[in-house]
C-alpha cells in the first residue's frame, strides 16, 4: 500500500508544483506575493471547461485558448492591481491585500457567471493504467507528473538560455540597474504575469482532468498549498517550487494515510514550519545577505 | 499639502459612500406597506455553499409569488427578505441581529447548516422570532430555545434507517465510512456506527475529511480499500460525494457506496455519471412521485428555472409552506406564528406528511432510492 | 482649502486633545438610540478595533507582517470559553487567562522568528493559523470539534453580569482604551524604539546593540495578547464559538485593516478596523453581488491610498526593508 500512497502523492504533489511554479516566477522577479494566483488556476480550469462543454471545442483548442485568455488575464490583473502601485512606490504588503481583493473578485465572478455547483470535468484522456508490481499508475497521472517535469525544464532553459531569460534574470537581481541597463522592465514584468497565469491554467485543467470534477472554490486551498510549496523549496527557485509541490503532496498523503486524514493539511504545514526554521531560506533558496 | 487634500477627499468619499448606501439599505423600513407580511429567507447566497442558499431563494421565491397571485395571506402579500449569512457563525449571528431588530419580519426560514443556525438561535429566541430551518440536523438546534423548529430529519432517526438497510436488507457486515468533518457529518456517522455495530456489523474505518478543503480522496479511498470492506457509508453532502465516487473510479476500485438523504440531486447524477451509478440512499422527496402535490411542483419549479428541483429546494419549500398556513390562523404575530406553526399537523408537503413534535422536531418516512442508469429509482418503501 | 490645511496643523499639534474629546460622543452611543442591529455591528467593530491595534504592533511598528492573527484571536475565544463553561469564571479572570494563553503561543512563534524575514515569515505564520484551526477542528474532546461550543456564559465583571447592548458597548469600551493606552506607551517608550528600529533596519538596529530576538518576542507576545483579550470578549459576546470564524481569511481580514487604515498609525488601525466590518454589511443588500463587491472595493482602497488611510509612514518596502523617503519616515503613533 505504500507504494501506492506513494504515487497518490506525487500526483498531488505534481498539481501543487505546477501552481507553485507560477507564484515562484512573479516573486522571482516582484518579490511580491501575488494571492490571486489561486483564483486565476480556478479561471483557467473554468475556461477550459466552458470552451469544451459549451462551445463543444476540441480538448486541445479548448485546452490552448485558456492558456492563452488565462495569460492574459495575468496581465491585465498586474496592470489594474498591481501596476499602479508599483508605480506610486507603495509598501509591498499592500499589493498583498490588492491581489486578495482581485481573489475574492474572480471567485464571486466565476460564482456568478457559471454558478457555484461543483462541476463535471469531462474525461478526454483515456483513462487506461498501467499496472508495476501491484501498484496502479493511471495515463493521467502519468501525464500530469511528466507536465510537471517537462515545464520545469523547459522554463528553466527558458530563464537560463534565452535574451528573455537573462533580462528576466537582470530584473530579478536589480530591477534599477536593469532598467538602466535599457531593459524594458514592463515588457519583462508583462511576460511574467502572462507565463505564470499561463501555467496556472495548465495546472488547473490538469487537476480538473484528474479529479474531473471543478468549482469556484477550487483556488483557495490550492493556491495556499502552492504558496507553501512556493517557499519551501525556496521562493524564486524554480526546481525549489517543483521540489516543495511534491515534497508537500506526498508529506499530506502519508499522514493522510497513516496518521490522521483529519490532520492532515495541519501536518503538511507543520513540517513547513519546521523545516523554514531549519532552514529559514527554503531547501534551495539562497541565504539573501543583507544589504545594508 | 497636496497629499493631505487627497486625504480628505478619500475619507469624504468614503463616508458619502457610507450614507448613500445606509441609506438605501434602510428605506424599505419606512414603507411600512400594511397589506405586507415581511418573511426573511437566510441561507448561504455567496460562499462555497450557495447553491444549497440559491436553492432555498427559488423554491421560496416561487411559493411566494404564486401565493401573491392567489390573493396572499388573509388578503396581505407575502414579501420576502432574501438574505445572505455565508454560511459563517459571525454573519448568521449578526443577520439574526439585523432581522430580530427589523419589527416587520415575522418569521426566518433558515439557517441552512446547523453552525449557522445554532449561533443565531440565541438571539431569535431572546426577540421571540420563529427560526425554521429547512435543513439544520444538529440534535441541540431545537432544544436552543421554543422558538426552534426544523423541518429535517435528524441524524438520530436516519442513521439507525440507514444502518438496517445495510446490515438487514444488504446483508453487509463489513463497512467503512467517511464523513464531512462538521456537525452534520458527526452526527450522521456517529449514529450510523453505532446503530450498525448494534446490528453487529464490523465497521473496518472511519476518515473525516474537511468540507470545501479537501480535493483529493486518493489517500483515505487506498487506505479504505485495504480495509477490505464490503460496503462504504458516504457522510457527505453530494458535490462531495460526487468527487469521492470518481476518485474511487480513477484509483480502479469497486465498491457499494451508500449515502444520507442530502445527495437527492440531479447534480450528482451530472457530476459524477457511471461513477455513483448502484449508489443507495434514503430519501424522503422524490420528484418522479405520481402524486399531485410534488408534480404540481416539480412542475412549476422546472417552468420557472428549467431544472429540476432538489432536496433543498423541496424542503425550503415545505418549510415557507407550512409558515404560510400558520400565518393564515394566526395574523403577522411573531409570537401567534409560532404557536399556529407548533401546532400543525400531518401537513401534506412535497417531502412527505409532517407533524411537529413536542421537542418542534419532524419525523418523515424514509424511503430507499438507488441510482440505476443515470436515474433516481424507487427501491424499497 | 488654507482652512483646510490650517485645520490639518491644527490636528497633527493637538492629536492628544483631540482625541480626548472624540471619546466624549463616543461614551455617548448608547444614549443615541440605536437598534440592537446598529450597536452590534458597533461592539464588533470595538472587537475589531483591538485586533487591528495589537497586529499593528506587530506589523506597523516592528515591520513584522503575520498572517497568522486569527489563531491568536481564537486560542483567546477558546481559552476564555472554556474556562467559562467548565468553571464558571468570571469574565476579568478568563479575559486575563485567554490573553495570556494566546501570548505565550505568540512567543512561541516569535522566536523562529529571529532567522525568518519578509514572506517565510508570512507563510511560517500562516501555517500557524492553519495549525490552530485544524486543531481546534479535530480535537473533539476538548473543542467539540466543529461542534463549536454552544452555551458561553454571559461576561461576569465579578458579580456584574453584562447582558444589555450599552453594557456591552462599555466592556469593550474599556478594553479599547486599555489597549490603546498599553500600546501607545509601549510604542513612546525604548521598546518602542527600539522595535521601530527594527522596522526601518533591522541590521543597523542589531548594530546599536539592540538585542533583535528580545524586542520581536515583545512584539510578538504583547500583539497576540492582546488579541486573545479581544478574543476572549467575543466568546462572551457571541456565546458560541467554532473553527470556523478563525480562518485564514479572518488573519487577511485583521491584516487588510492595519494596512487601510495606515500601517503604524493606531488611529488609521480603528478606522481601518470601522470600515472593513461595516462594508460588507452595508452591501448586504446586494445578496450574491456583495463579495464580488467587495473584492472590489478592497482593490479600489488599495489604489487610491495605497500607504492607508492615517498612514503618514512611508514604510516603503516592508517585506523588503528599503526605506524608501528618508524624510516621511516618523515615529508617529
Amino acid at each position: 500500500m505504500i507504494l501506492q500512497q506513494l504515487i497518490n502523492g506525487l500526483t498531488l504533489g505534481s498539481t501543487y508544483a505546477l501552481t507553485a511554479v507560477g507564484y515562484s516566477m512573479v516573486f522571482g522577479i516582484l518579490e511580491l506575493v501575488n494571492f490571486s494566483h489561486g483564483s486565476v488556476y480556478m479561471v483557467g480550469a473554468f475556461l477550459t471547461l466552458i470552451f469544451l462543454t459549451s462551445l463543444k471545442l476540441n480538448f486541445f483548442v479548448s485546452f490552448l485558448l485558456s492558456i492563452i485568455l488565462t495569460g492574459l488575464l495575468g496581465i491585465l490583473i498586474d496592470k489594474v492591481s498591481l501596476y499602479p502601485l508599483r508605480r506610486k512606490n507603495a509598501p509591498k504588503v499592500t499589493a498583498l491585500i490588492s491581489t486578495i481583493g482581485v481573489s475574492i473578485f474572480l471567485q464571486n465572478l466565476v460564482m456568478l457567471v457559471w454558478g457555484s455547483e461543483t462541476k463535471n470535468f469531462p474525461l478526454v484522456i483515456n483513462p487506461g493504467a498501467v499496472e508495476l508490481m501491484g501498484v496502479k499508475v493511471s495515463f493521467l497521472q502519468m501525464i500530469i507528473f511528466s507536465m510537471c517535469l517537462v515545464i520545469m525544464i523547459g522554463l528553466n532553459t527558458m530563464i537560463q538560455k534565452t535574451r528573455i531569460g537573462k533580462a528576466m534574470r537582470a530584473t530579478a537581481q536589480n530591477a534599477e540597474a536593469a532598467k538602466l541597463m535599457g531593459i524594458d522592465i514592463n515588457r519583462v514584468i508583462m511576460i511574467t504575469f502572462f507565463i505564470g497565469s499561463a501555467l496556472a491554467s495548465v495546472a488547473g485543467t490538469m487537476v480538473g482532468m484528474y479529479y474531473q470534477t471543478i468549482d469556484p472554490y477550487i483556488g483557495y486551498m490550492a493556491g495556499l498549498k502552492a504558496f507553501a510549496a512556493a517557499v519551501l523549496g525556496g521562493i524564486g527557485v524554480l526546481p525549489g517550487a517543483i521540489i516543495g509541490g511534491l515534497l508537500i503532496g506526498v508529506i499530506e498523503t502519508l499522514s493522510a494515510a497513516y496518521i490522521n486524514s483529519g490532520y492532515r493539511d495541519a501536518i503538511a504545514f507543520a513540517v513547513l514550519v519546521l523545516m523554514l526554521v531549519i532552514k529559514p531560506s527554503g531547501l534551495l533558496g539562497k541565504q539573501v545577505s543583507k544589504k545594508v | 499639502m497636496k497629499k493631505n487634500k487627497k486625504m480628505v477627499l478619500f475619507v469624504s468619499l468614503i463616508l458619502a459612500f457610507a450614507l448613500v448606501v445606509t441609506g438605501c439599505t434602510s428605506k424599505p423600513a419606512l414603507e411600512e406597506a400594511a397589506g405586507e407580511i415581511k418573511i426573511a429567507v437566510v441561507g448561504p447566497m455567496t460562499g462555497d455553499s450557495a447553491q444549497y442558499g440559491q436553492a432555498f431563494k427559488k423554491a421560496t421565491e416561487l411559493l411566494a409569488k404564486k401565493v401573491n397571485e392567489a390573493g396572499g395571506v388573509n388578503g396581505k402579500k407575502i414579501k420576502l427578505e432574501i438574505v445572505d449569512d455565508k454560511n459563517d457563525a459571525k454573519e448568521a449571528t449578526n443577520v439574526a441581529q439585523k432581522l430580530v431588530s427589523d419589527q416587520d419580519v415575522i418569521g426566518v426560514i433558515g439557517h441552512f447548516s446547523s453552525t449557522a443556525s445554532l449561533a443565531a438561535s440565541p438571539i431569535y429566541q431572546r426577540a421571540g422570532l420563529v427560526e425554521l430551518s429547512p435543513t439544520s440536523s444538529h440534535p441541540d438546534f431545537t432544544s436552543q430555545g421554543t422558538f426552534m423548529f426544523r423541518n429535517v430529519n435528524t441524524q438520530a432517526i436516519e442513521g439507525p434507517i440507514l444502518a438496517d438497510f445495510a446490515v438487514k436488507d444488504l446483508q453487509k457486515k463489513n463497512i467503512a465510512v467517511i464523513y464531512i468533518n462538521n456537525d452534520w457529518g458527526i452526527t450522521a456517522k456517529d449514529n450510523f456506527v453505532s446503530a450498525a455495530e448494534a446490528l453487529g456489523a464490523n465497521i473496518t474505518a472511519v476518515e473525516s475529511f474537511i468540507g470545501g478543503q479537501t480535493k483529493d480522496f486518493t489517500p483515505t479511498i487506498t487506505k479504505i480499500k485495504n480495509t477490505k470492506p464490503d460496503l462504504l457509508f458516504l457522510a457527505a453532502m453530494y458535490s462531495e460525494t460526487g468527487m469521492i465516487a470518481q476518485q474511487i473510479k480513477q484509483l480502479d476500485y469497486d465498491i457499494e457506496l451508500l449515502g444520507t438523504s442530502s445527495l437527492n440531486n440531479q447534480q450528482l447524477i451530472e457530476l459524477a455519471g457511471p461513477a455513483v451509478e448502484g449508489l443507495y440512499l434514503t430519501n424522503n422527496y422524490f420528484p418522479e412521485d405520481p402524486s399531485e402535490n410534488v408534480q404540481g411542483f416539480v412542475q412549476e419549479f422546472k417552468e420557472a428555472y428549467g431544472t429540476e428541483p432538489d432536496q433543498f429546494a423541496a424542503v425550503a419549500y415545505d418549510s415557507l409552506d407550512m409558515m404560510i398556513s400558520a400565518l393564515k390562523v394566526s395574523g403577522p404575530d411573531r409570537a401567534k406564528l409560532r404557536d399556529a406553526l407548533a401546532e400543525i399537523k400531518d401537513y401534506p408537503g412535497v417531502t412527505g406528511k409532517t407533524t411537529f413534535n413536542e421537542n418542534r422536531d419532524v419525523l418523515k418516512d424514509m424511503i430507499i432510492m438507488q441510482i440505476k442508469d443515470g436515474k433516481f429509482t424507487l427501491f424499497k418503501k | 482649502m488654507k482652512l483646510l490645511h490650517k485645520g490639518i496643523d491644527f490636528y497633527m499639534n493637538h492629536k492628544k486633545l483631540l482625541i480626548m474629546m472624540l471619546l466624549v460622543p463616543i461614551m455617548a452611543v448608547p444614549f443615541f438610540g440605536f437598534s440592537p442591529y446598529m450597536m452590534r455591528m458597533i461592539t464588533l467593530s470595538g472587537i475589531y478595533i483591538i485586533l487591528a491595534l495589537s497586529l499593528n504592533l506587530l506589523t506597523g511598528f516592528t515591520g513584522q507582517v503575520s498572517l497568522g492573527h486569527a489563531a491568536f484571536y481564537g486560542i483567546g475565544a477558546y481559552t476564555s470559553a472554556l474556562l467559562a463553561i467548565r468553571f464558571d469564571l468570571s469574565f476579568v479572570y478568563t479575559a486575563i487567562a485567554g490573553g495570556l494563553v494566546a501570548g505565550f503561543f505568540g512567543l512561541l512563534l516569535g522566536l523562529p522568528t529571529l532567522r525568518l524575514n519578509g514572506t517565510y515569515l508570512s507563510i511560517v505564520t500562516l501555517g500557524f493559523c492553519e495549525i490552530t484551526r485544524l486543531v481546534a477542528l479535530n480535537w473533539m474532546d476538548l473543542t467539540r470539534g466543529p461542534m463549536g461550543l454552544t452555551g458561553i456564559p454571559l461576561p461576569k465583571v465579578f458579580s456584574w453580569v453584562i447582558d444589555k447592548d450599552a453594557e456591552f458597548f462599555y466592556l469593550i469600551l474599556i478594553l479599547i482604551i486599555l489597549t490603546w493606552v498599553a500600546i501607545n506607551n509601549l510604542i513612546k517608550s525604548r521598546t518602542g524604539r527600539a522595535l521601530i528600529s527594527i522596522r526601518e533596519d533591522e541590521l543597523a538596529a542589531e548594530a546599536m546593540g539592540i538585542n533583535i530576538l528580545k524586542y520581536k518576542l515583545i512584539a510578538f507576545t504583547t500583539a497576540a495578547f492582546f488579541a486573545g483579550i479581544a478574543g476572549s470578549f467575543y466568546a462572551h459576546y457571541a456565546s458560541f464559538i467554532d473553527p470556523q470564524s478563525f480562518t485564514f481569511d479572518e488573519s487577511i481580514q485583521i491584516l487588510s485593516m492595519v494596512i487601510l487604515g495606515g500601517m503604524g498609525s493606531n488611529l488609521g488601525a480603528a478606522f481601518g478596523a470601522v470600515i472593513l466590518v461595516s462594508i460588507p454589511e452595508m452591501l448586504r443588500g446586494l445578496q450574491e453581488y456583495r463579495m464580488l463587491m467587495y473584492g472590489a472595493v478592497l482593490v479600489i482602497m488599495m489604489l487610491m491610498r495605497p500607504q492607508g488611510l492615517l498612514g503618514n509612514v512611508k514604510l516603503g518596502d516592508i517585506l523588503n526593508k528599503k526605506p524608501v523617503n528618508e524624510e516621511e519616515v516618523s515615529q508617529d503613533a
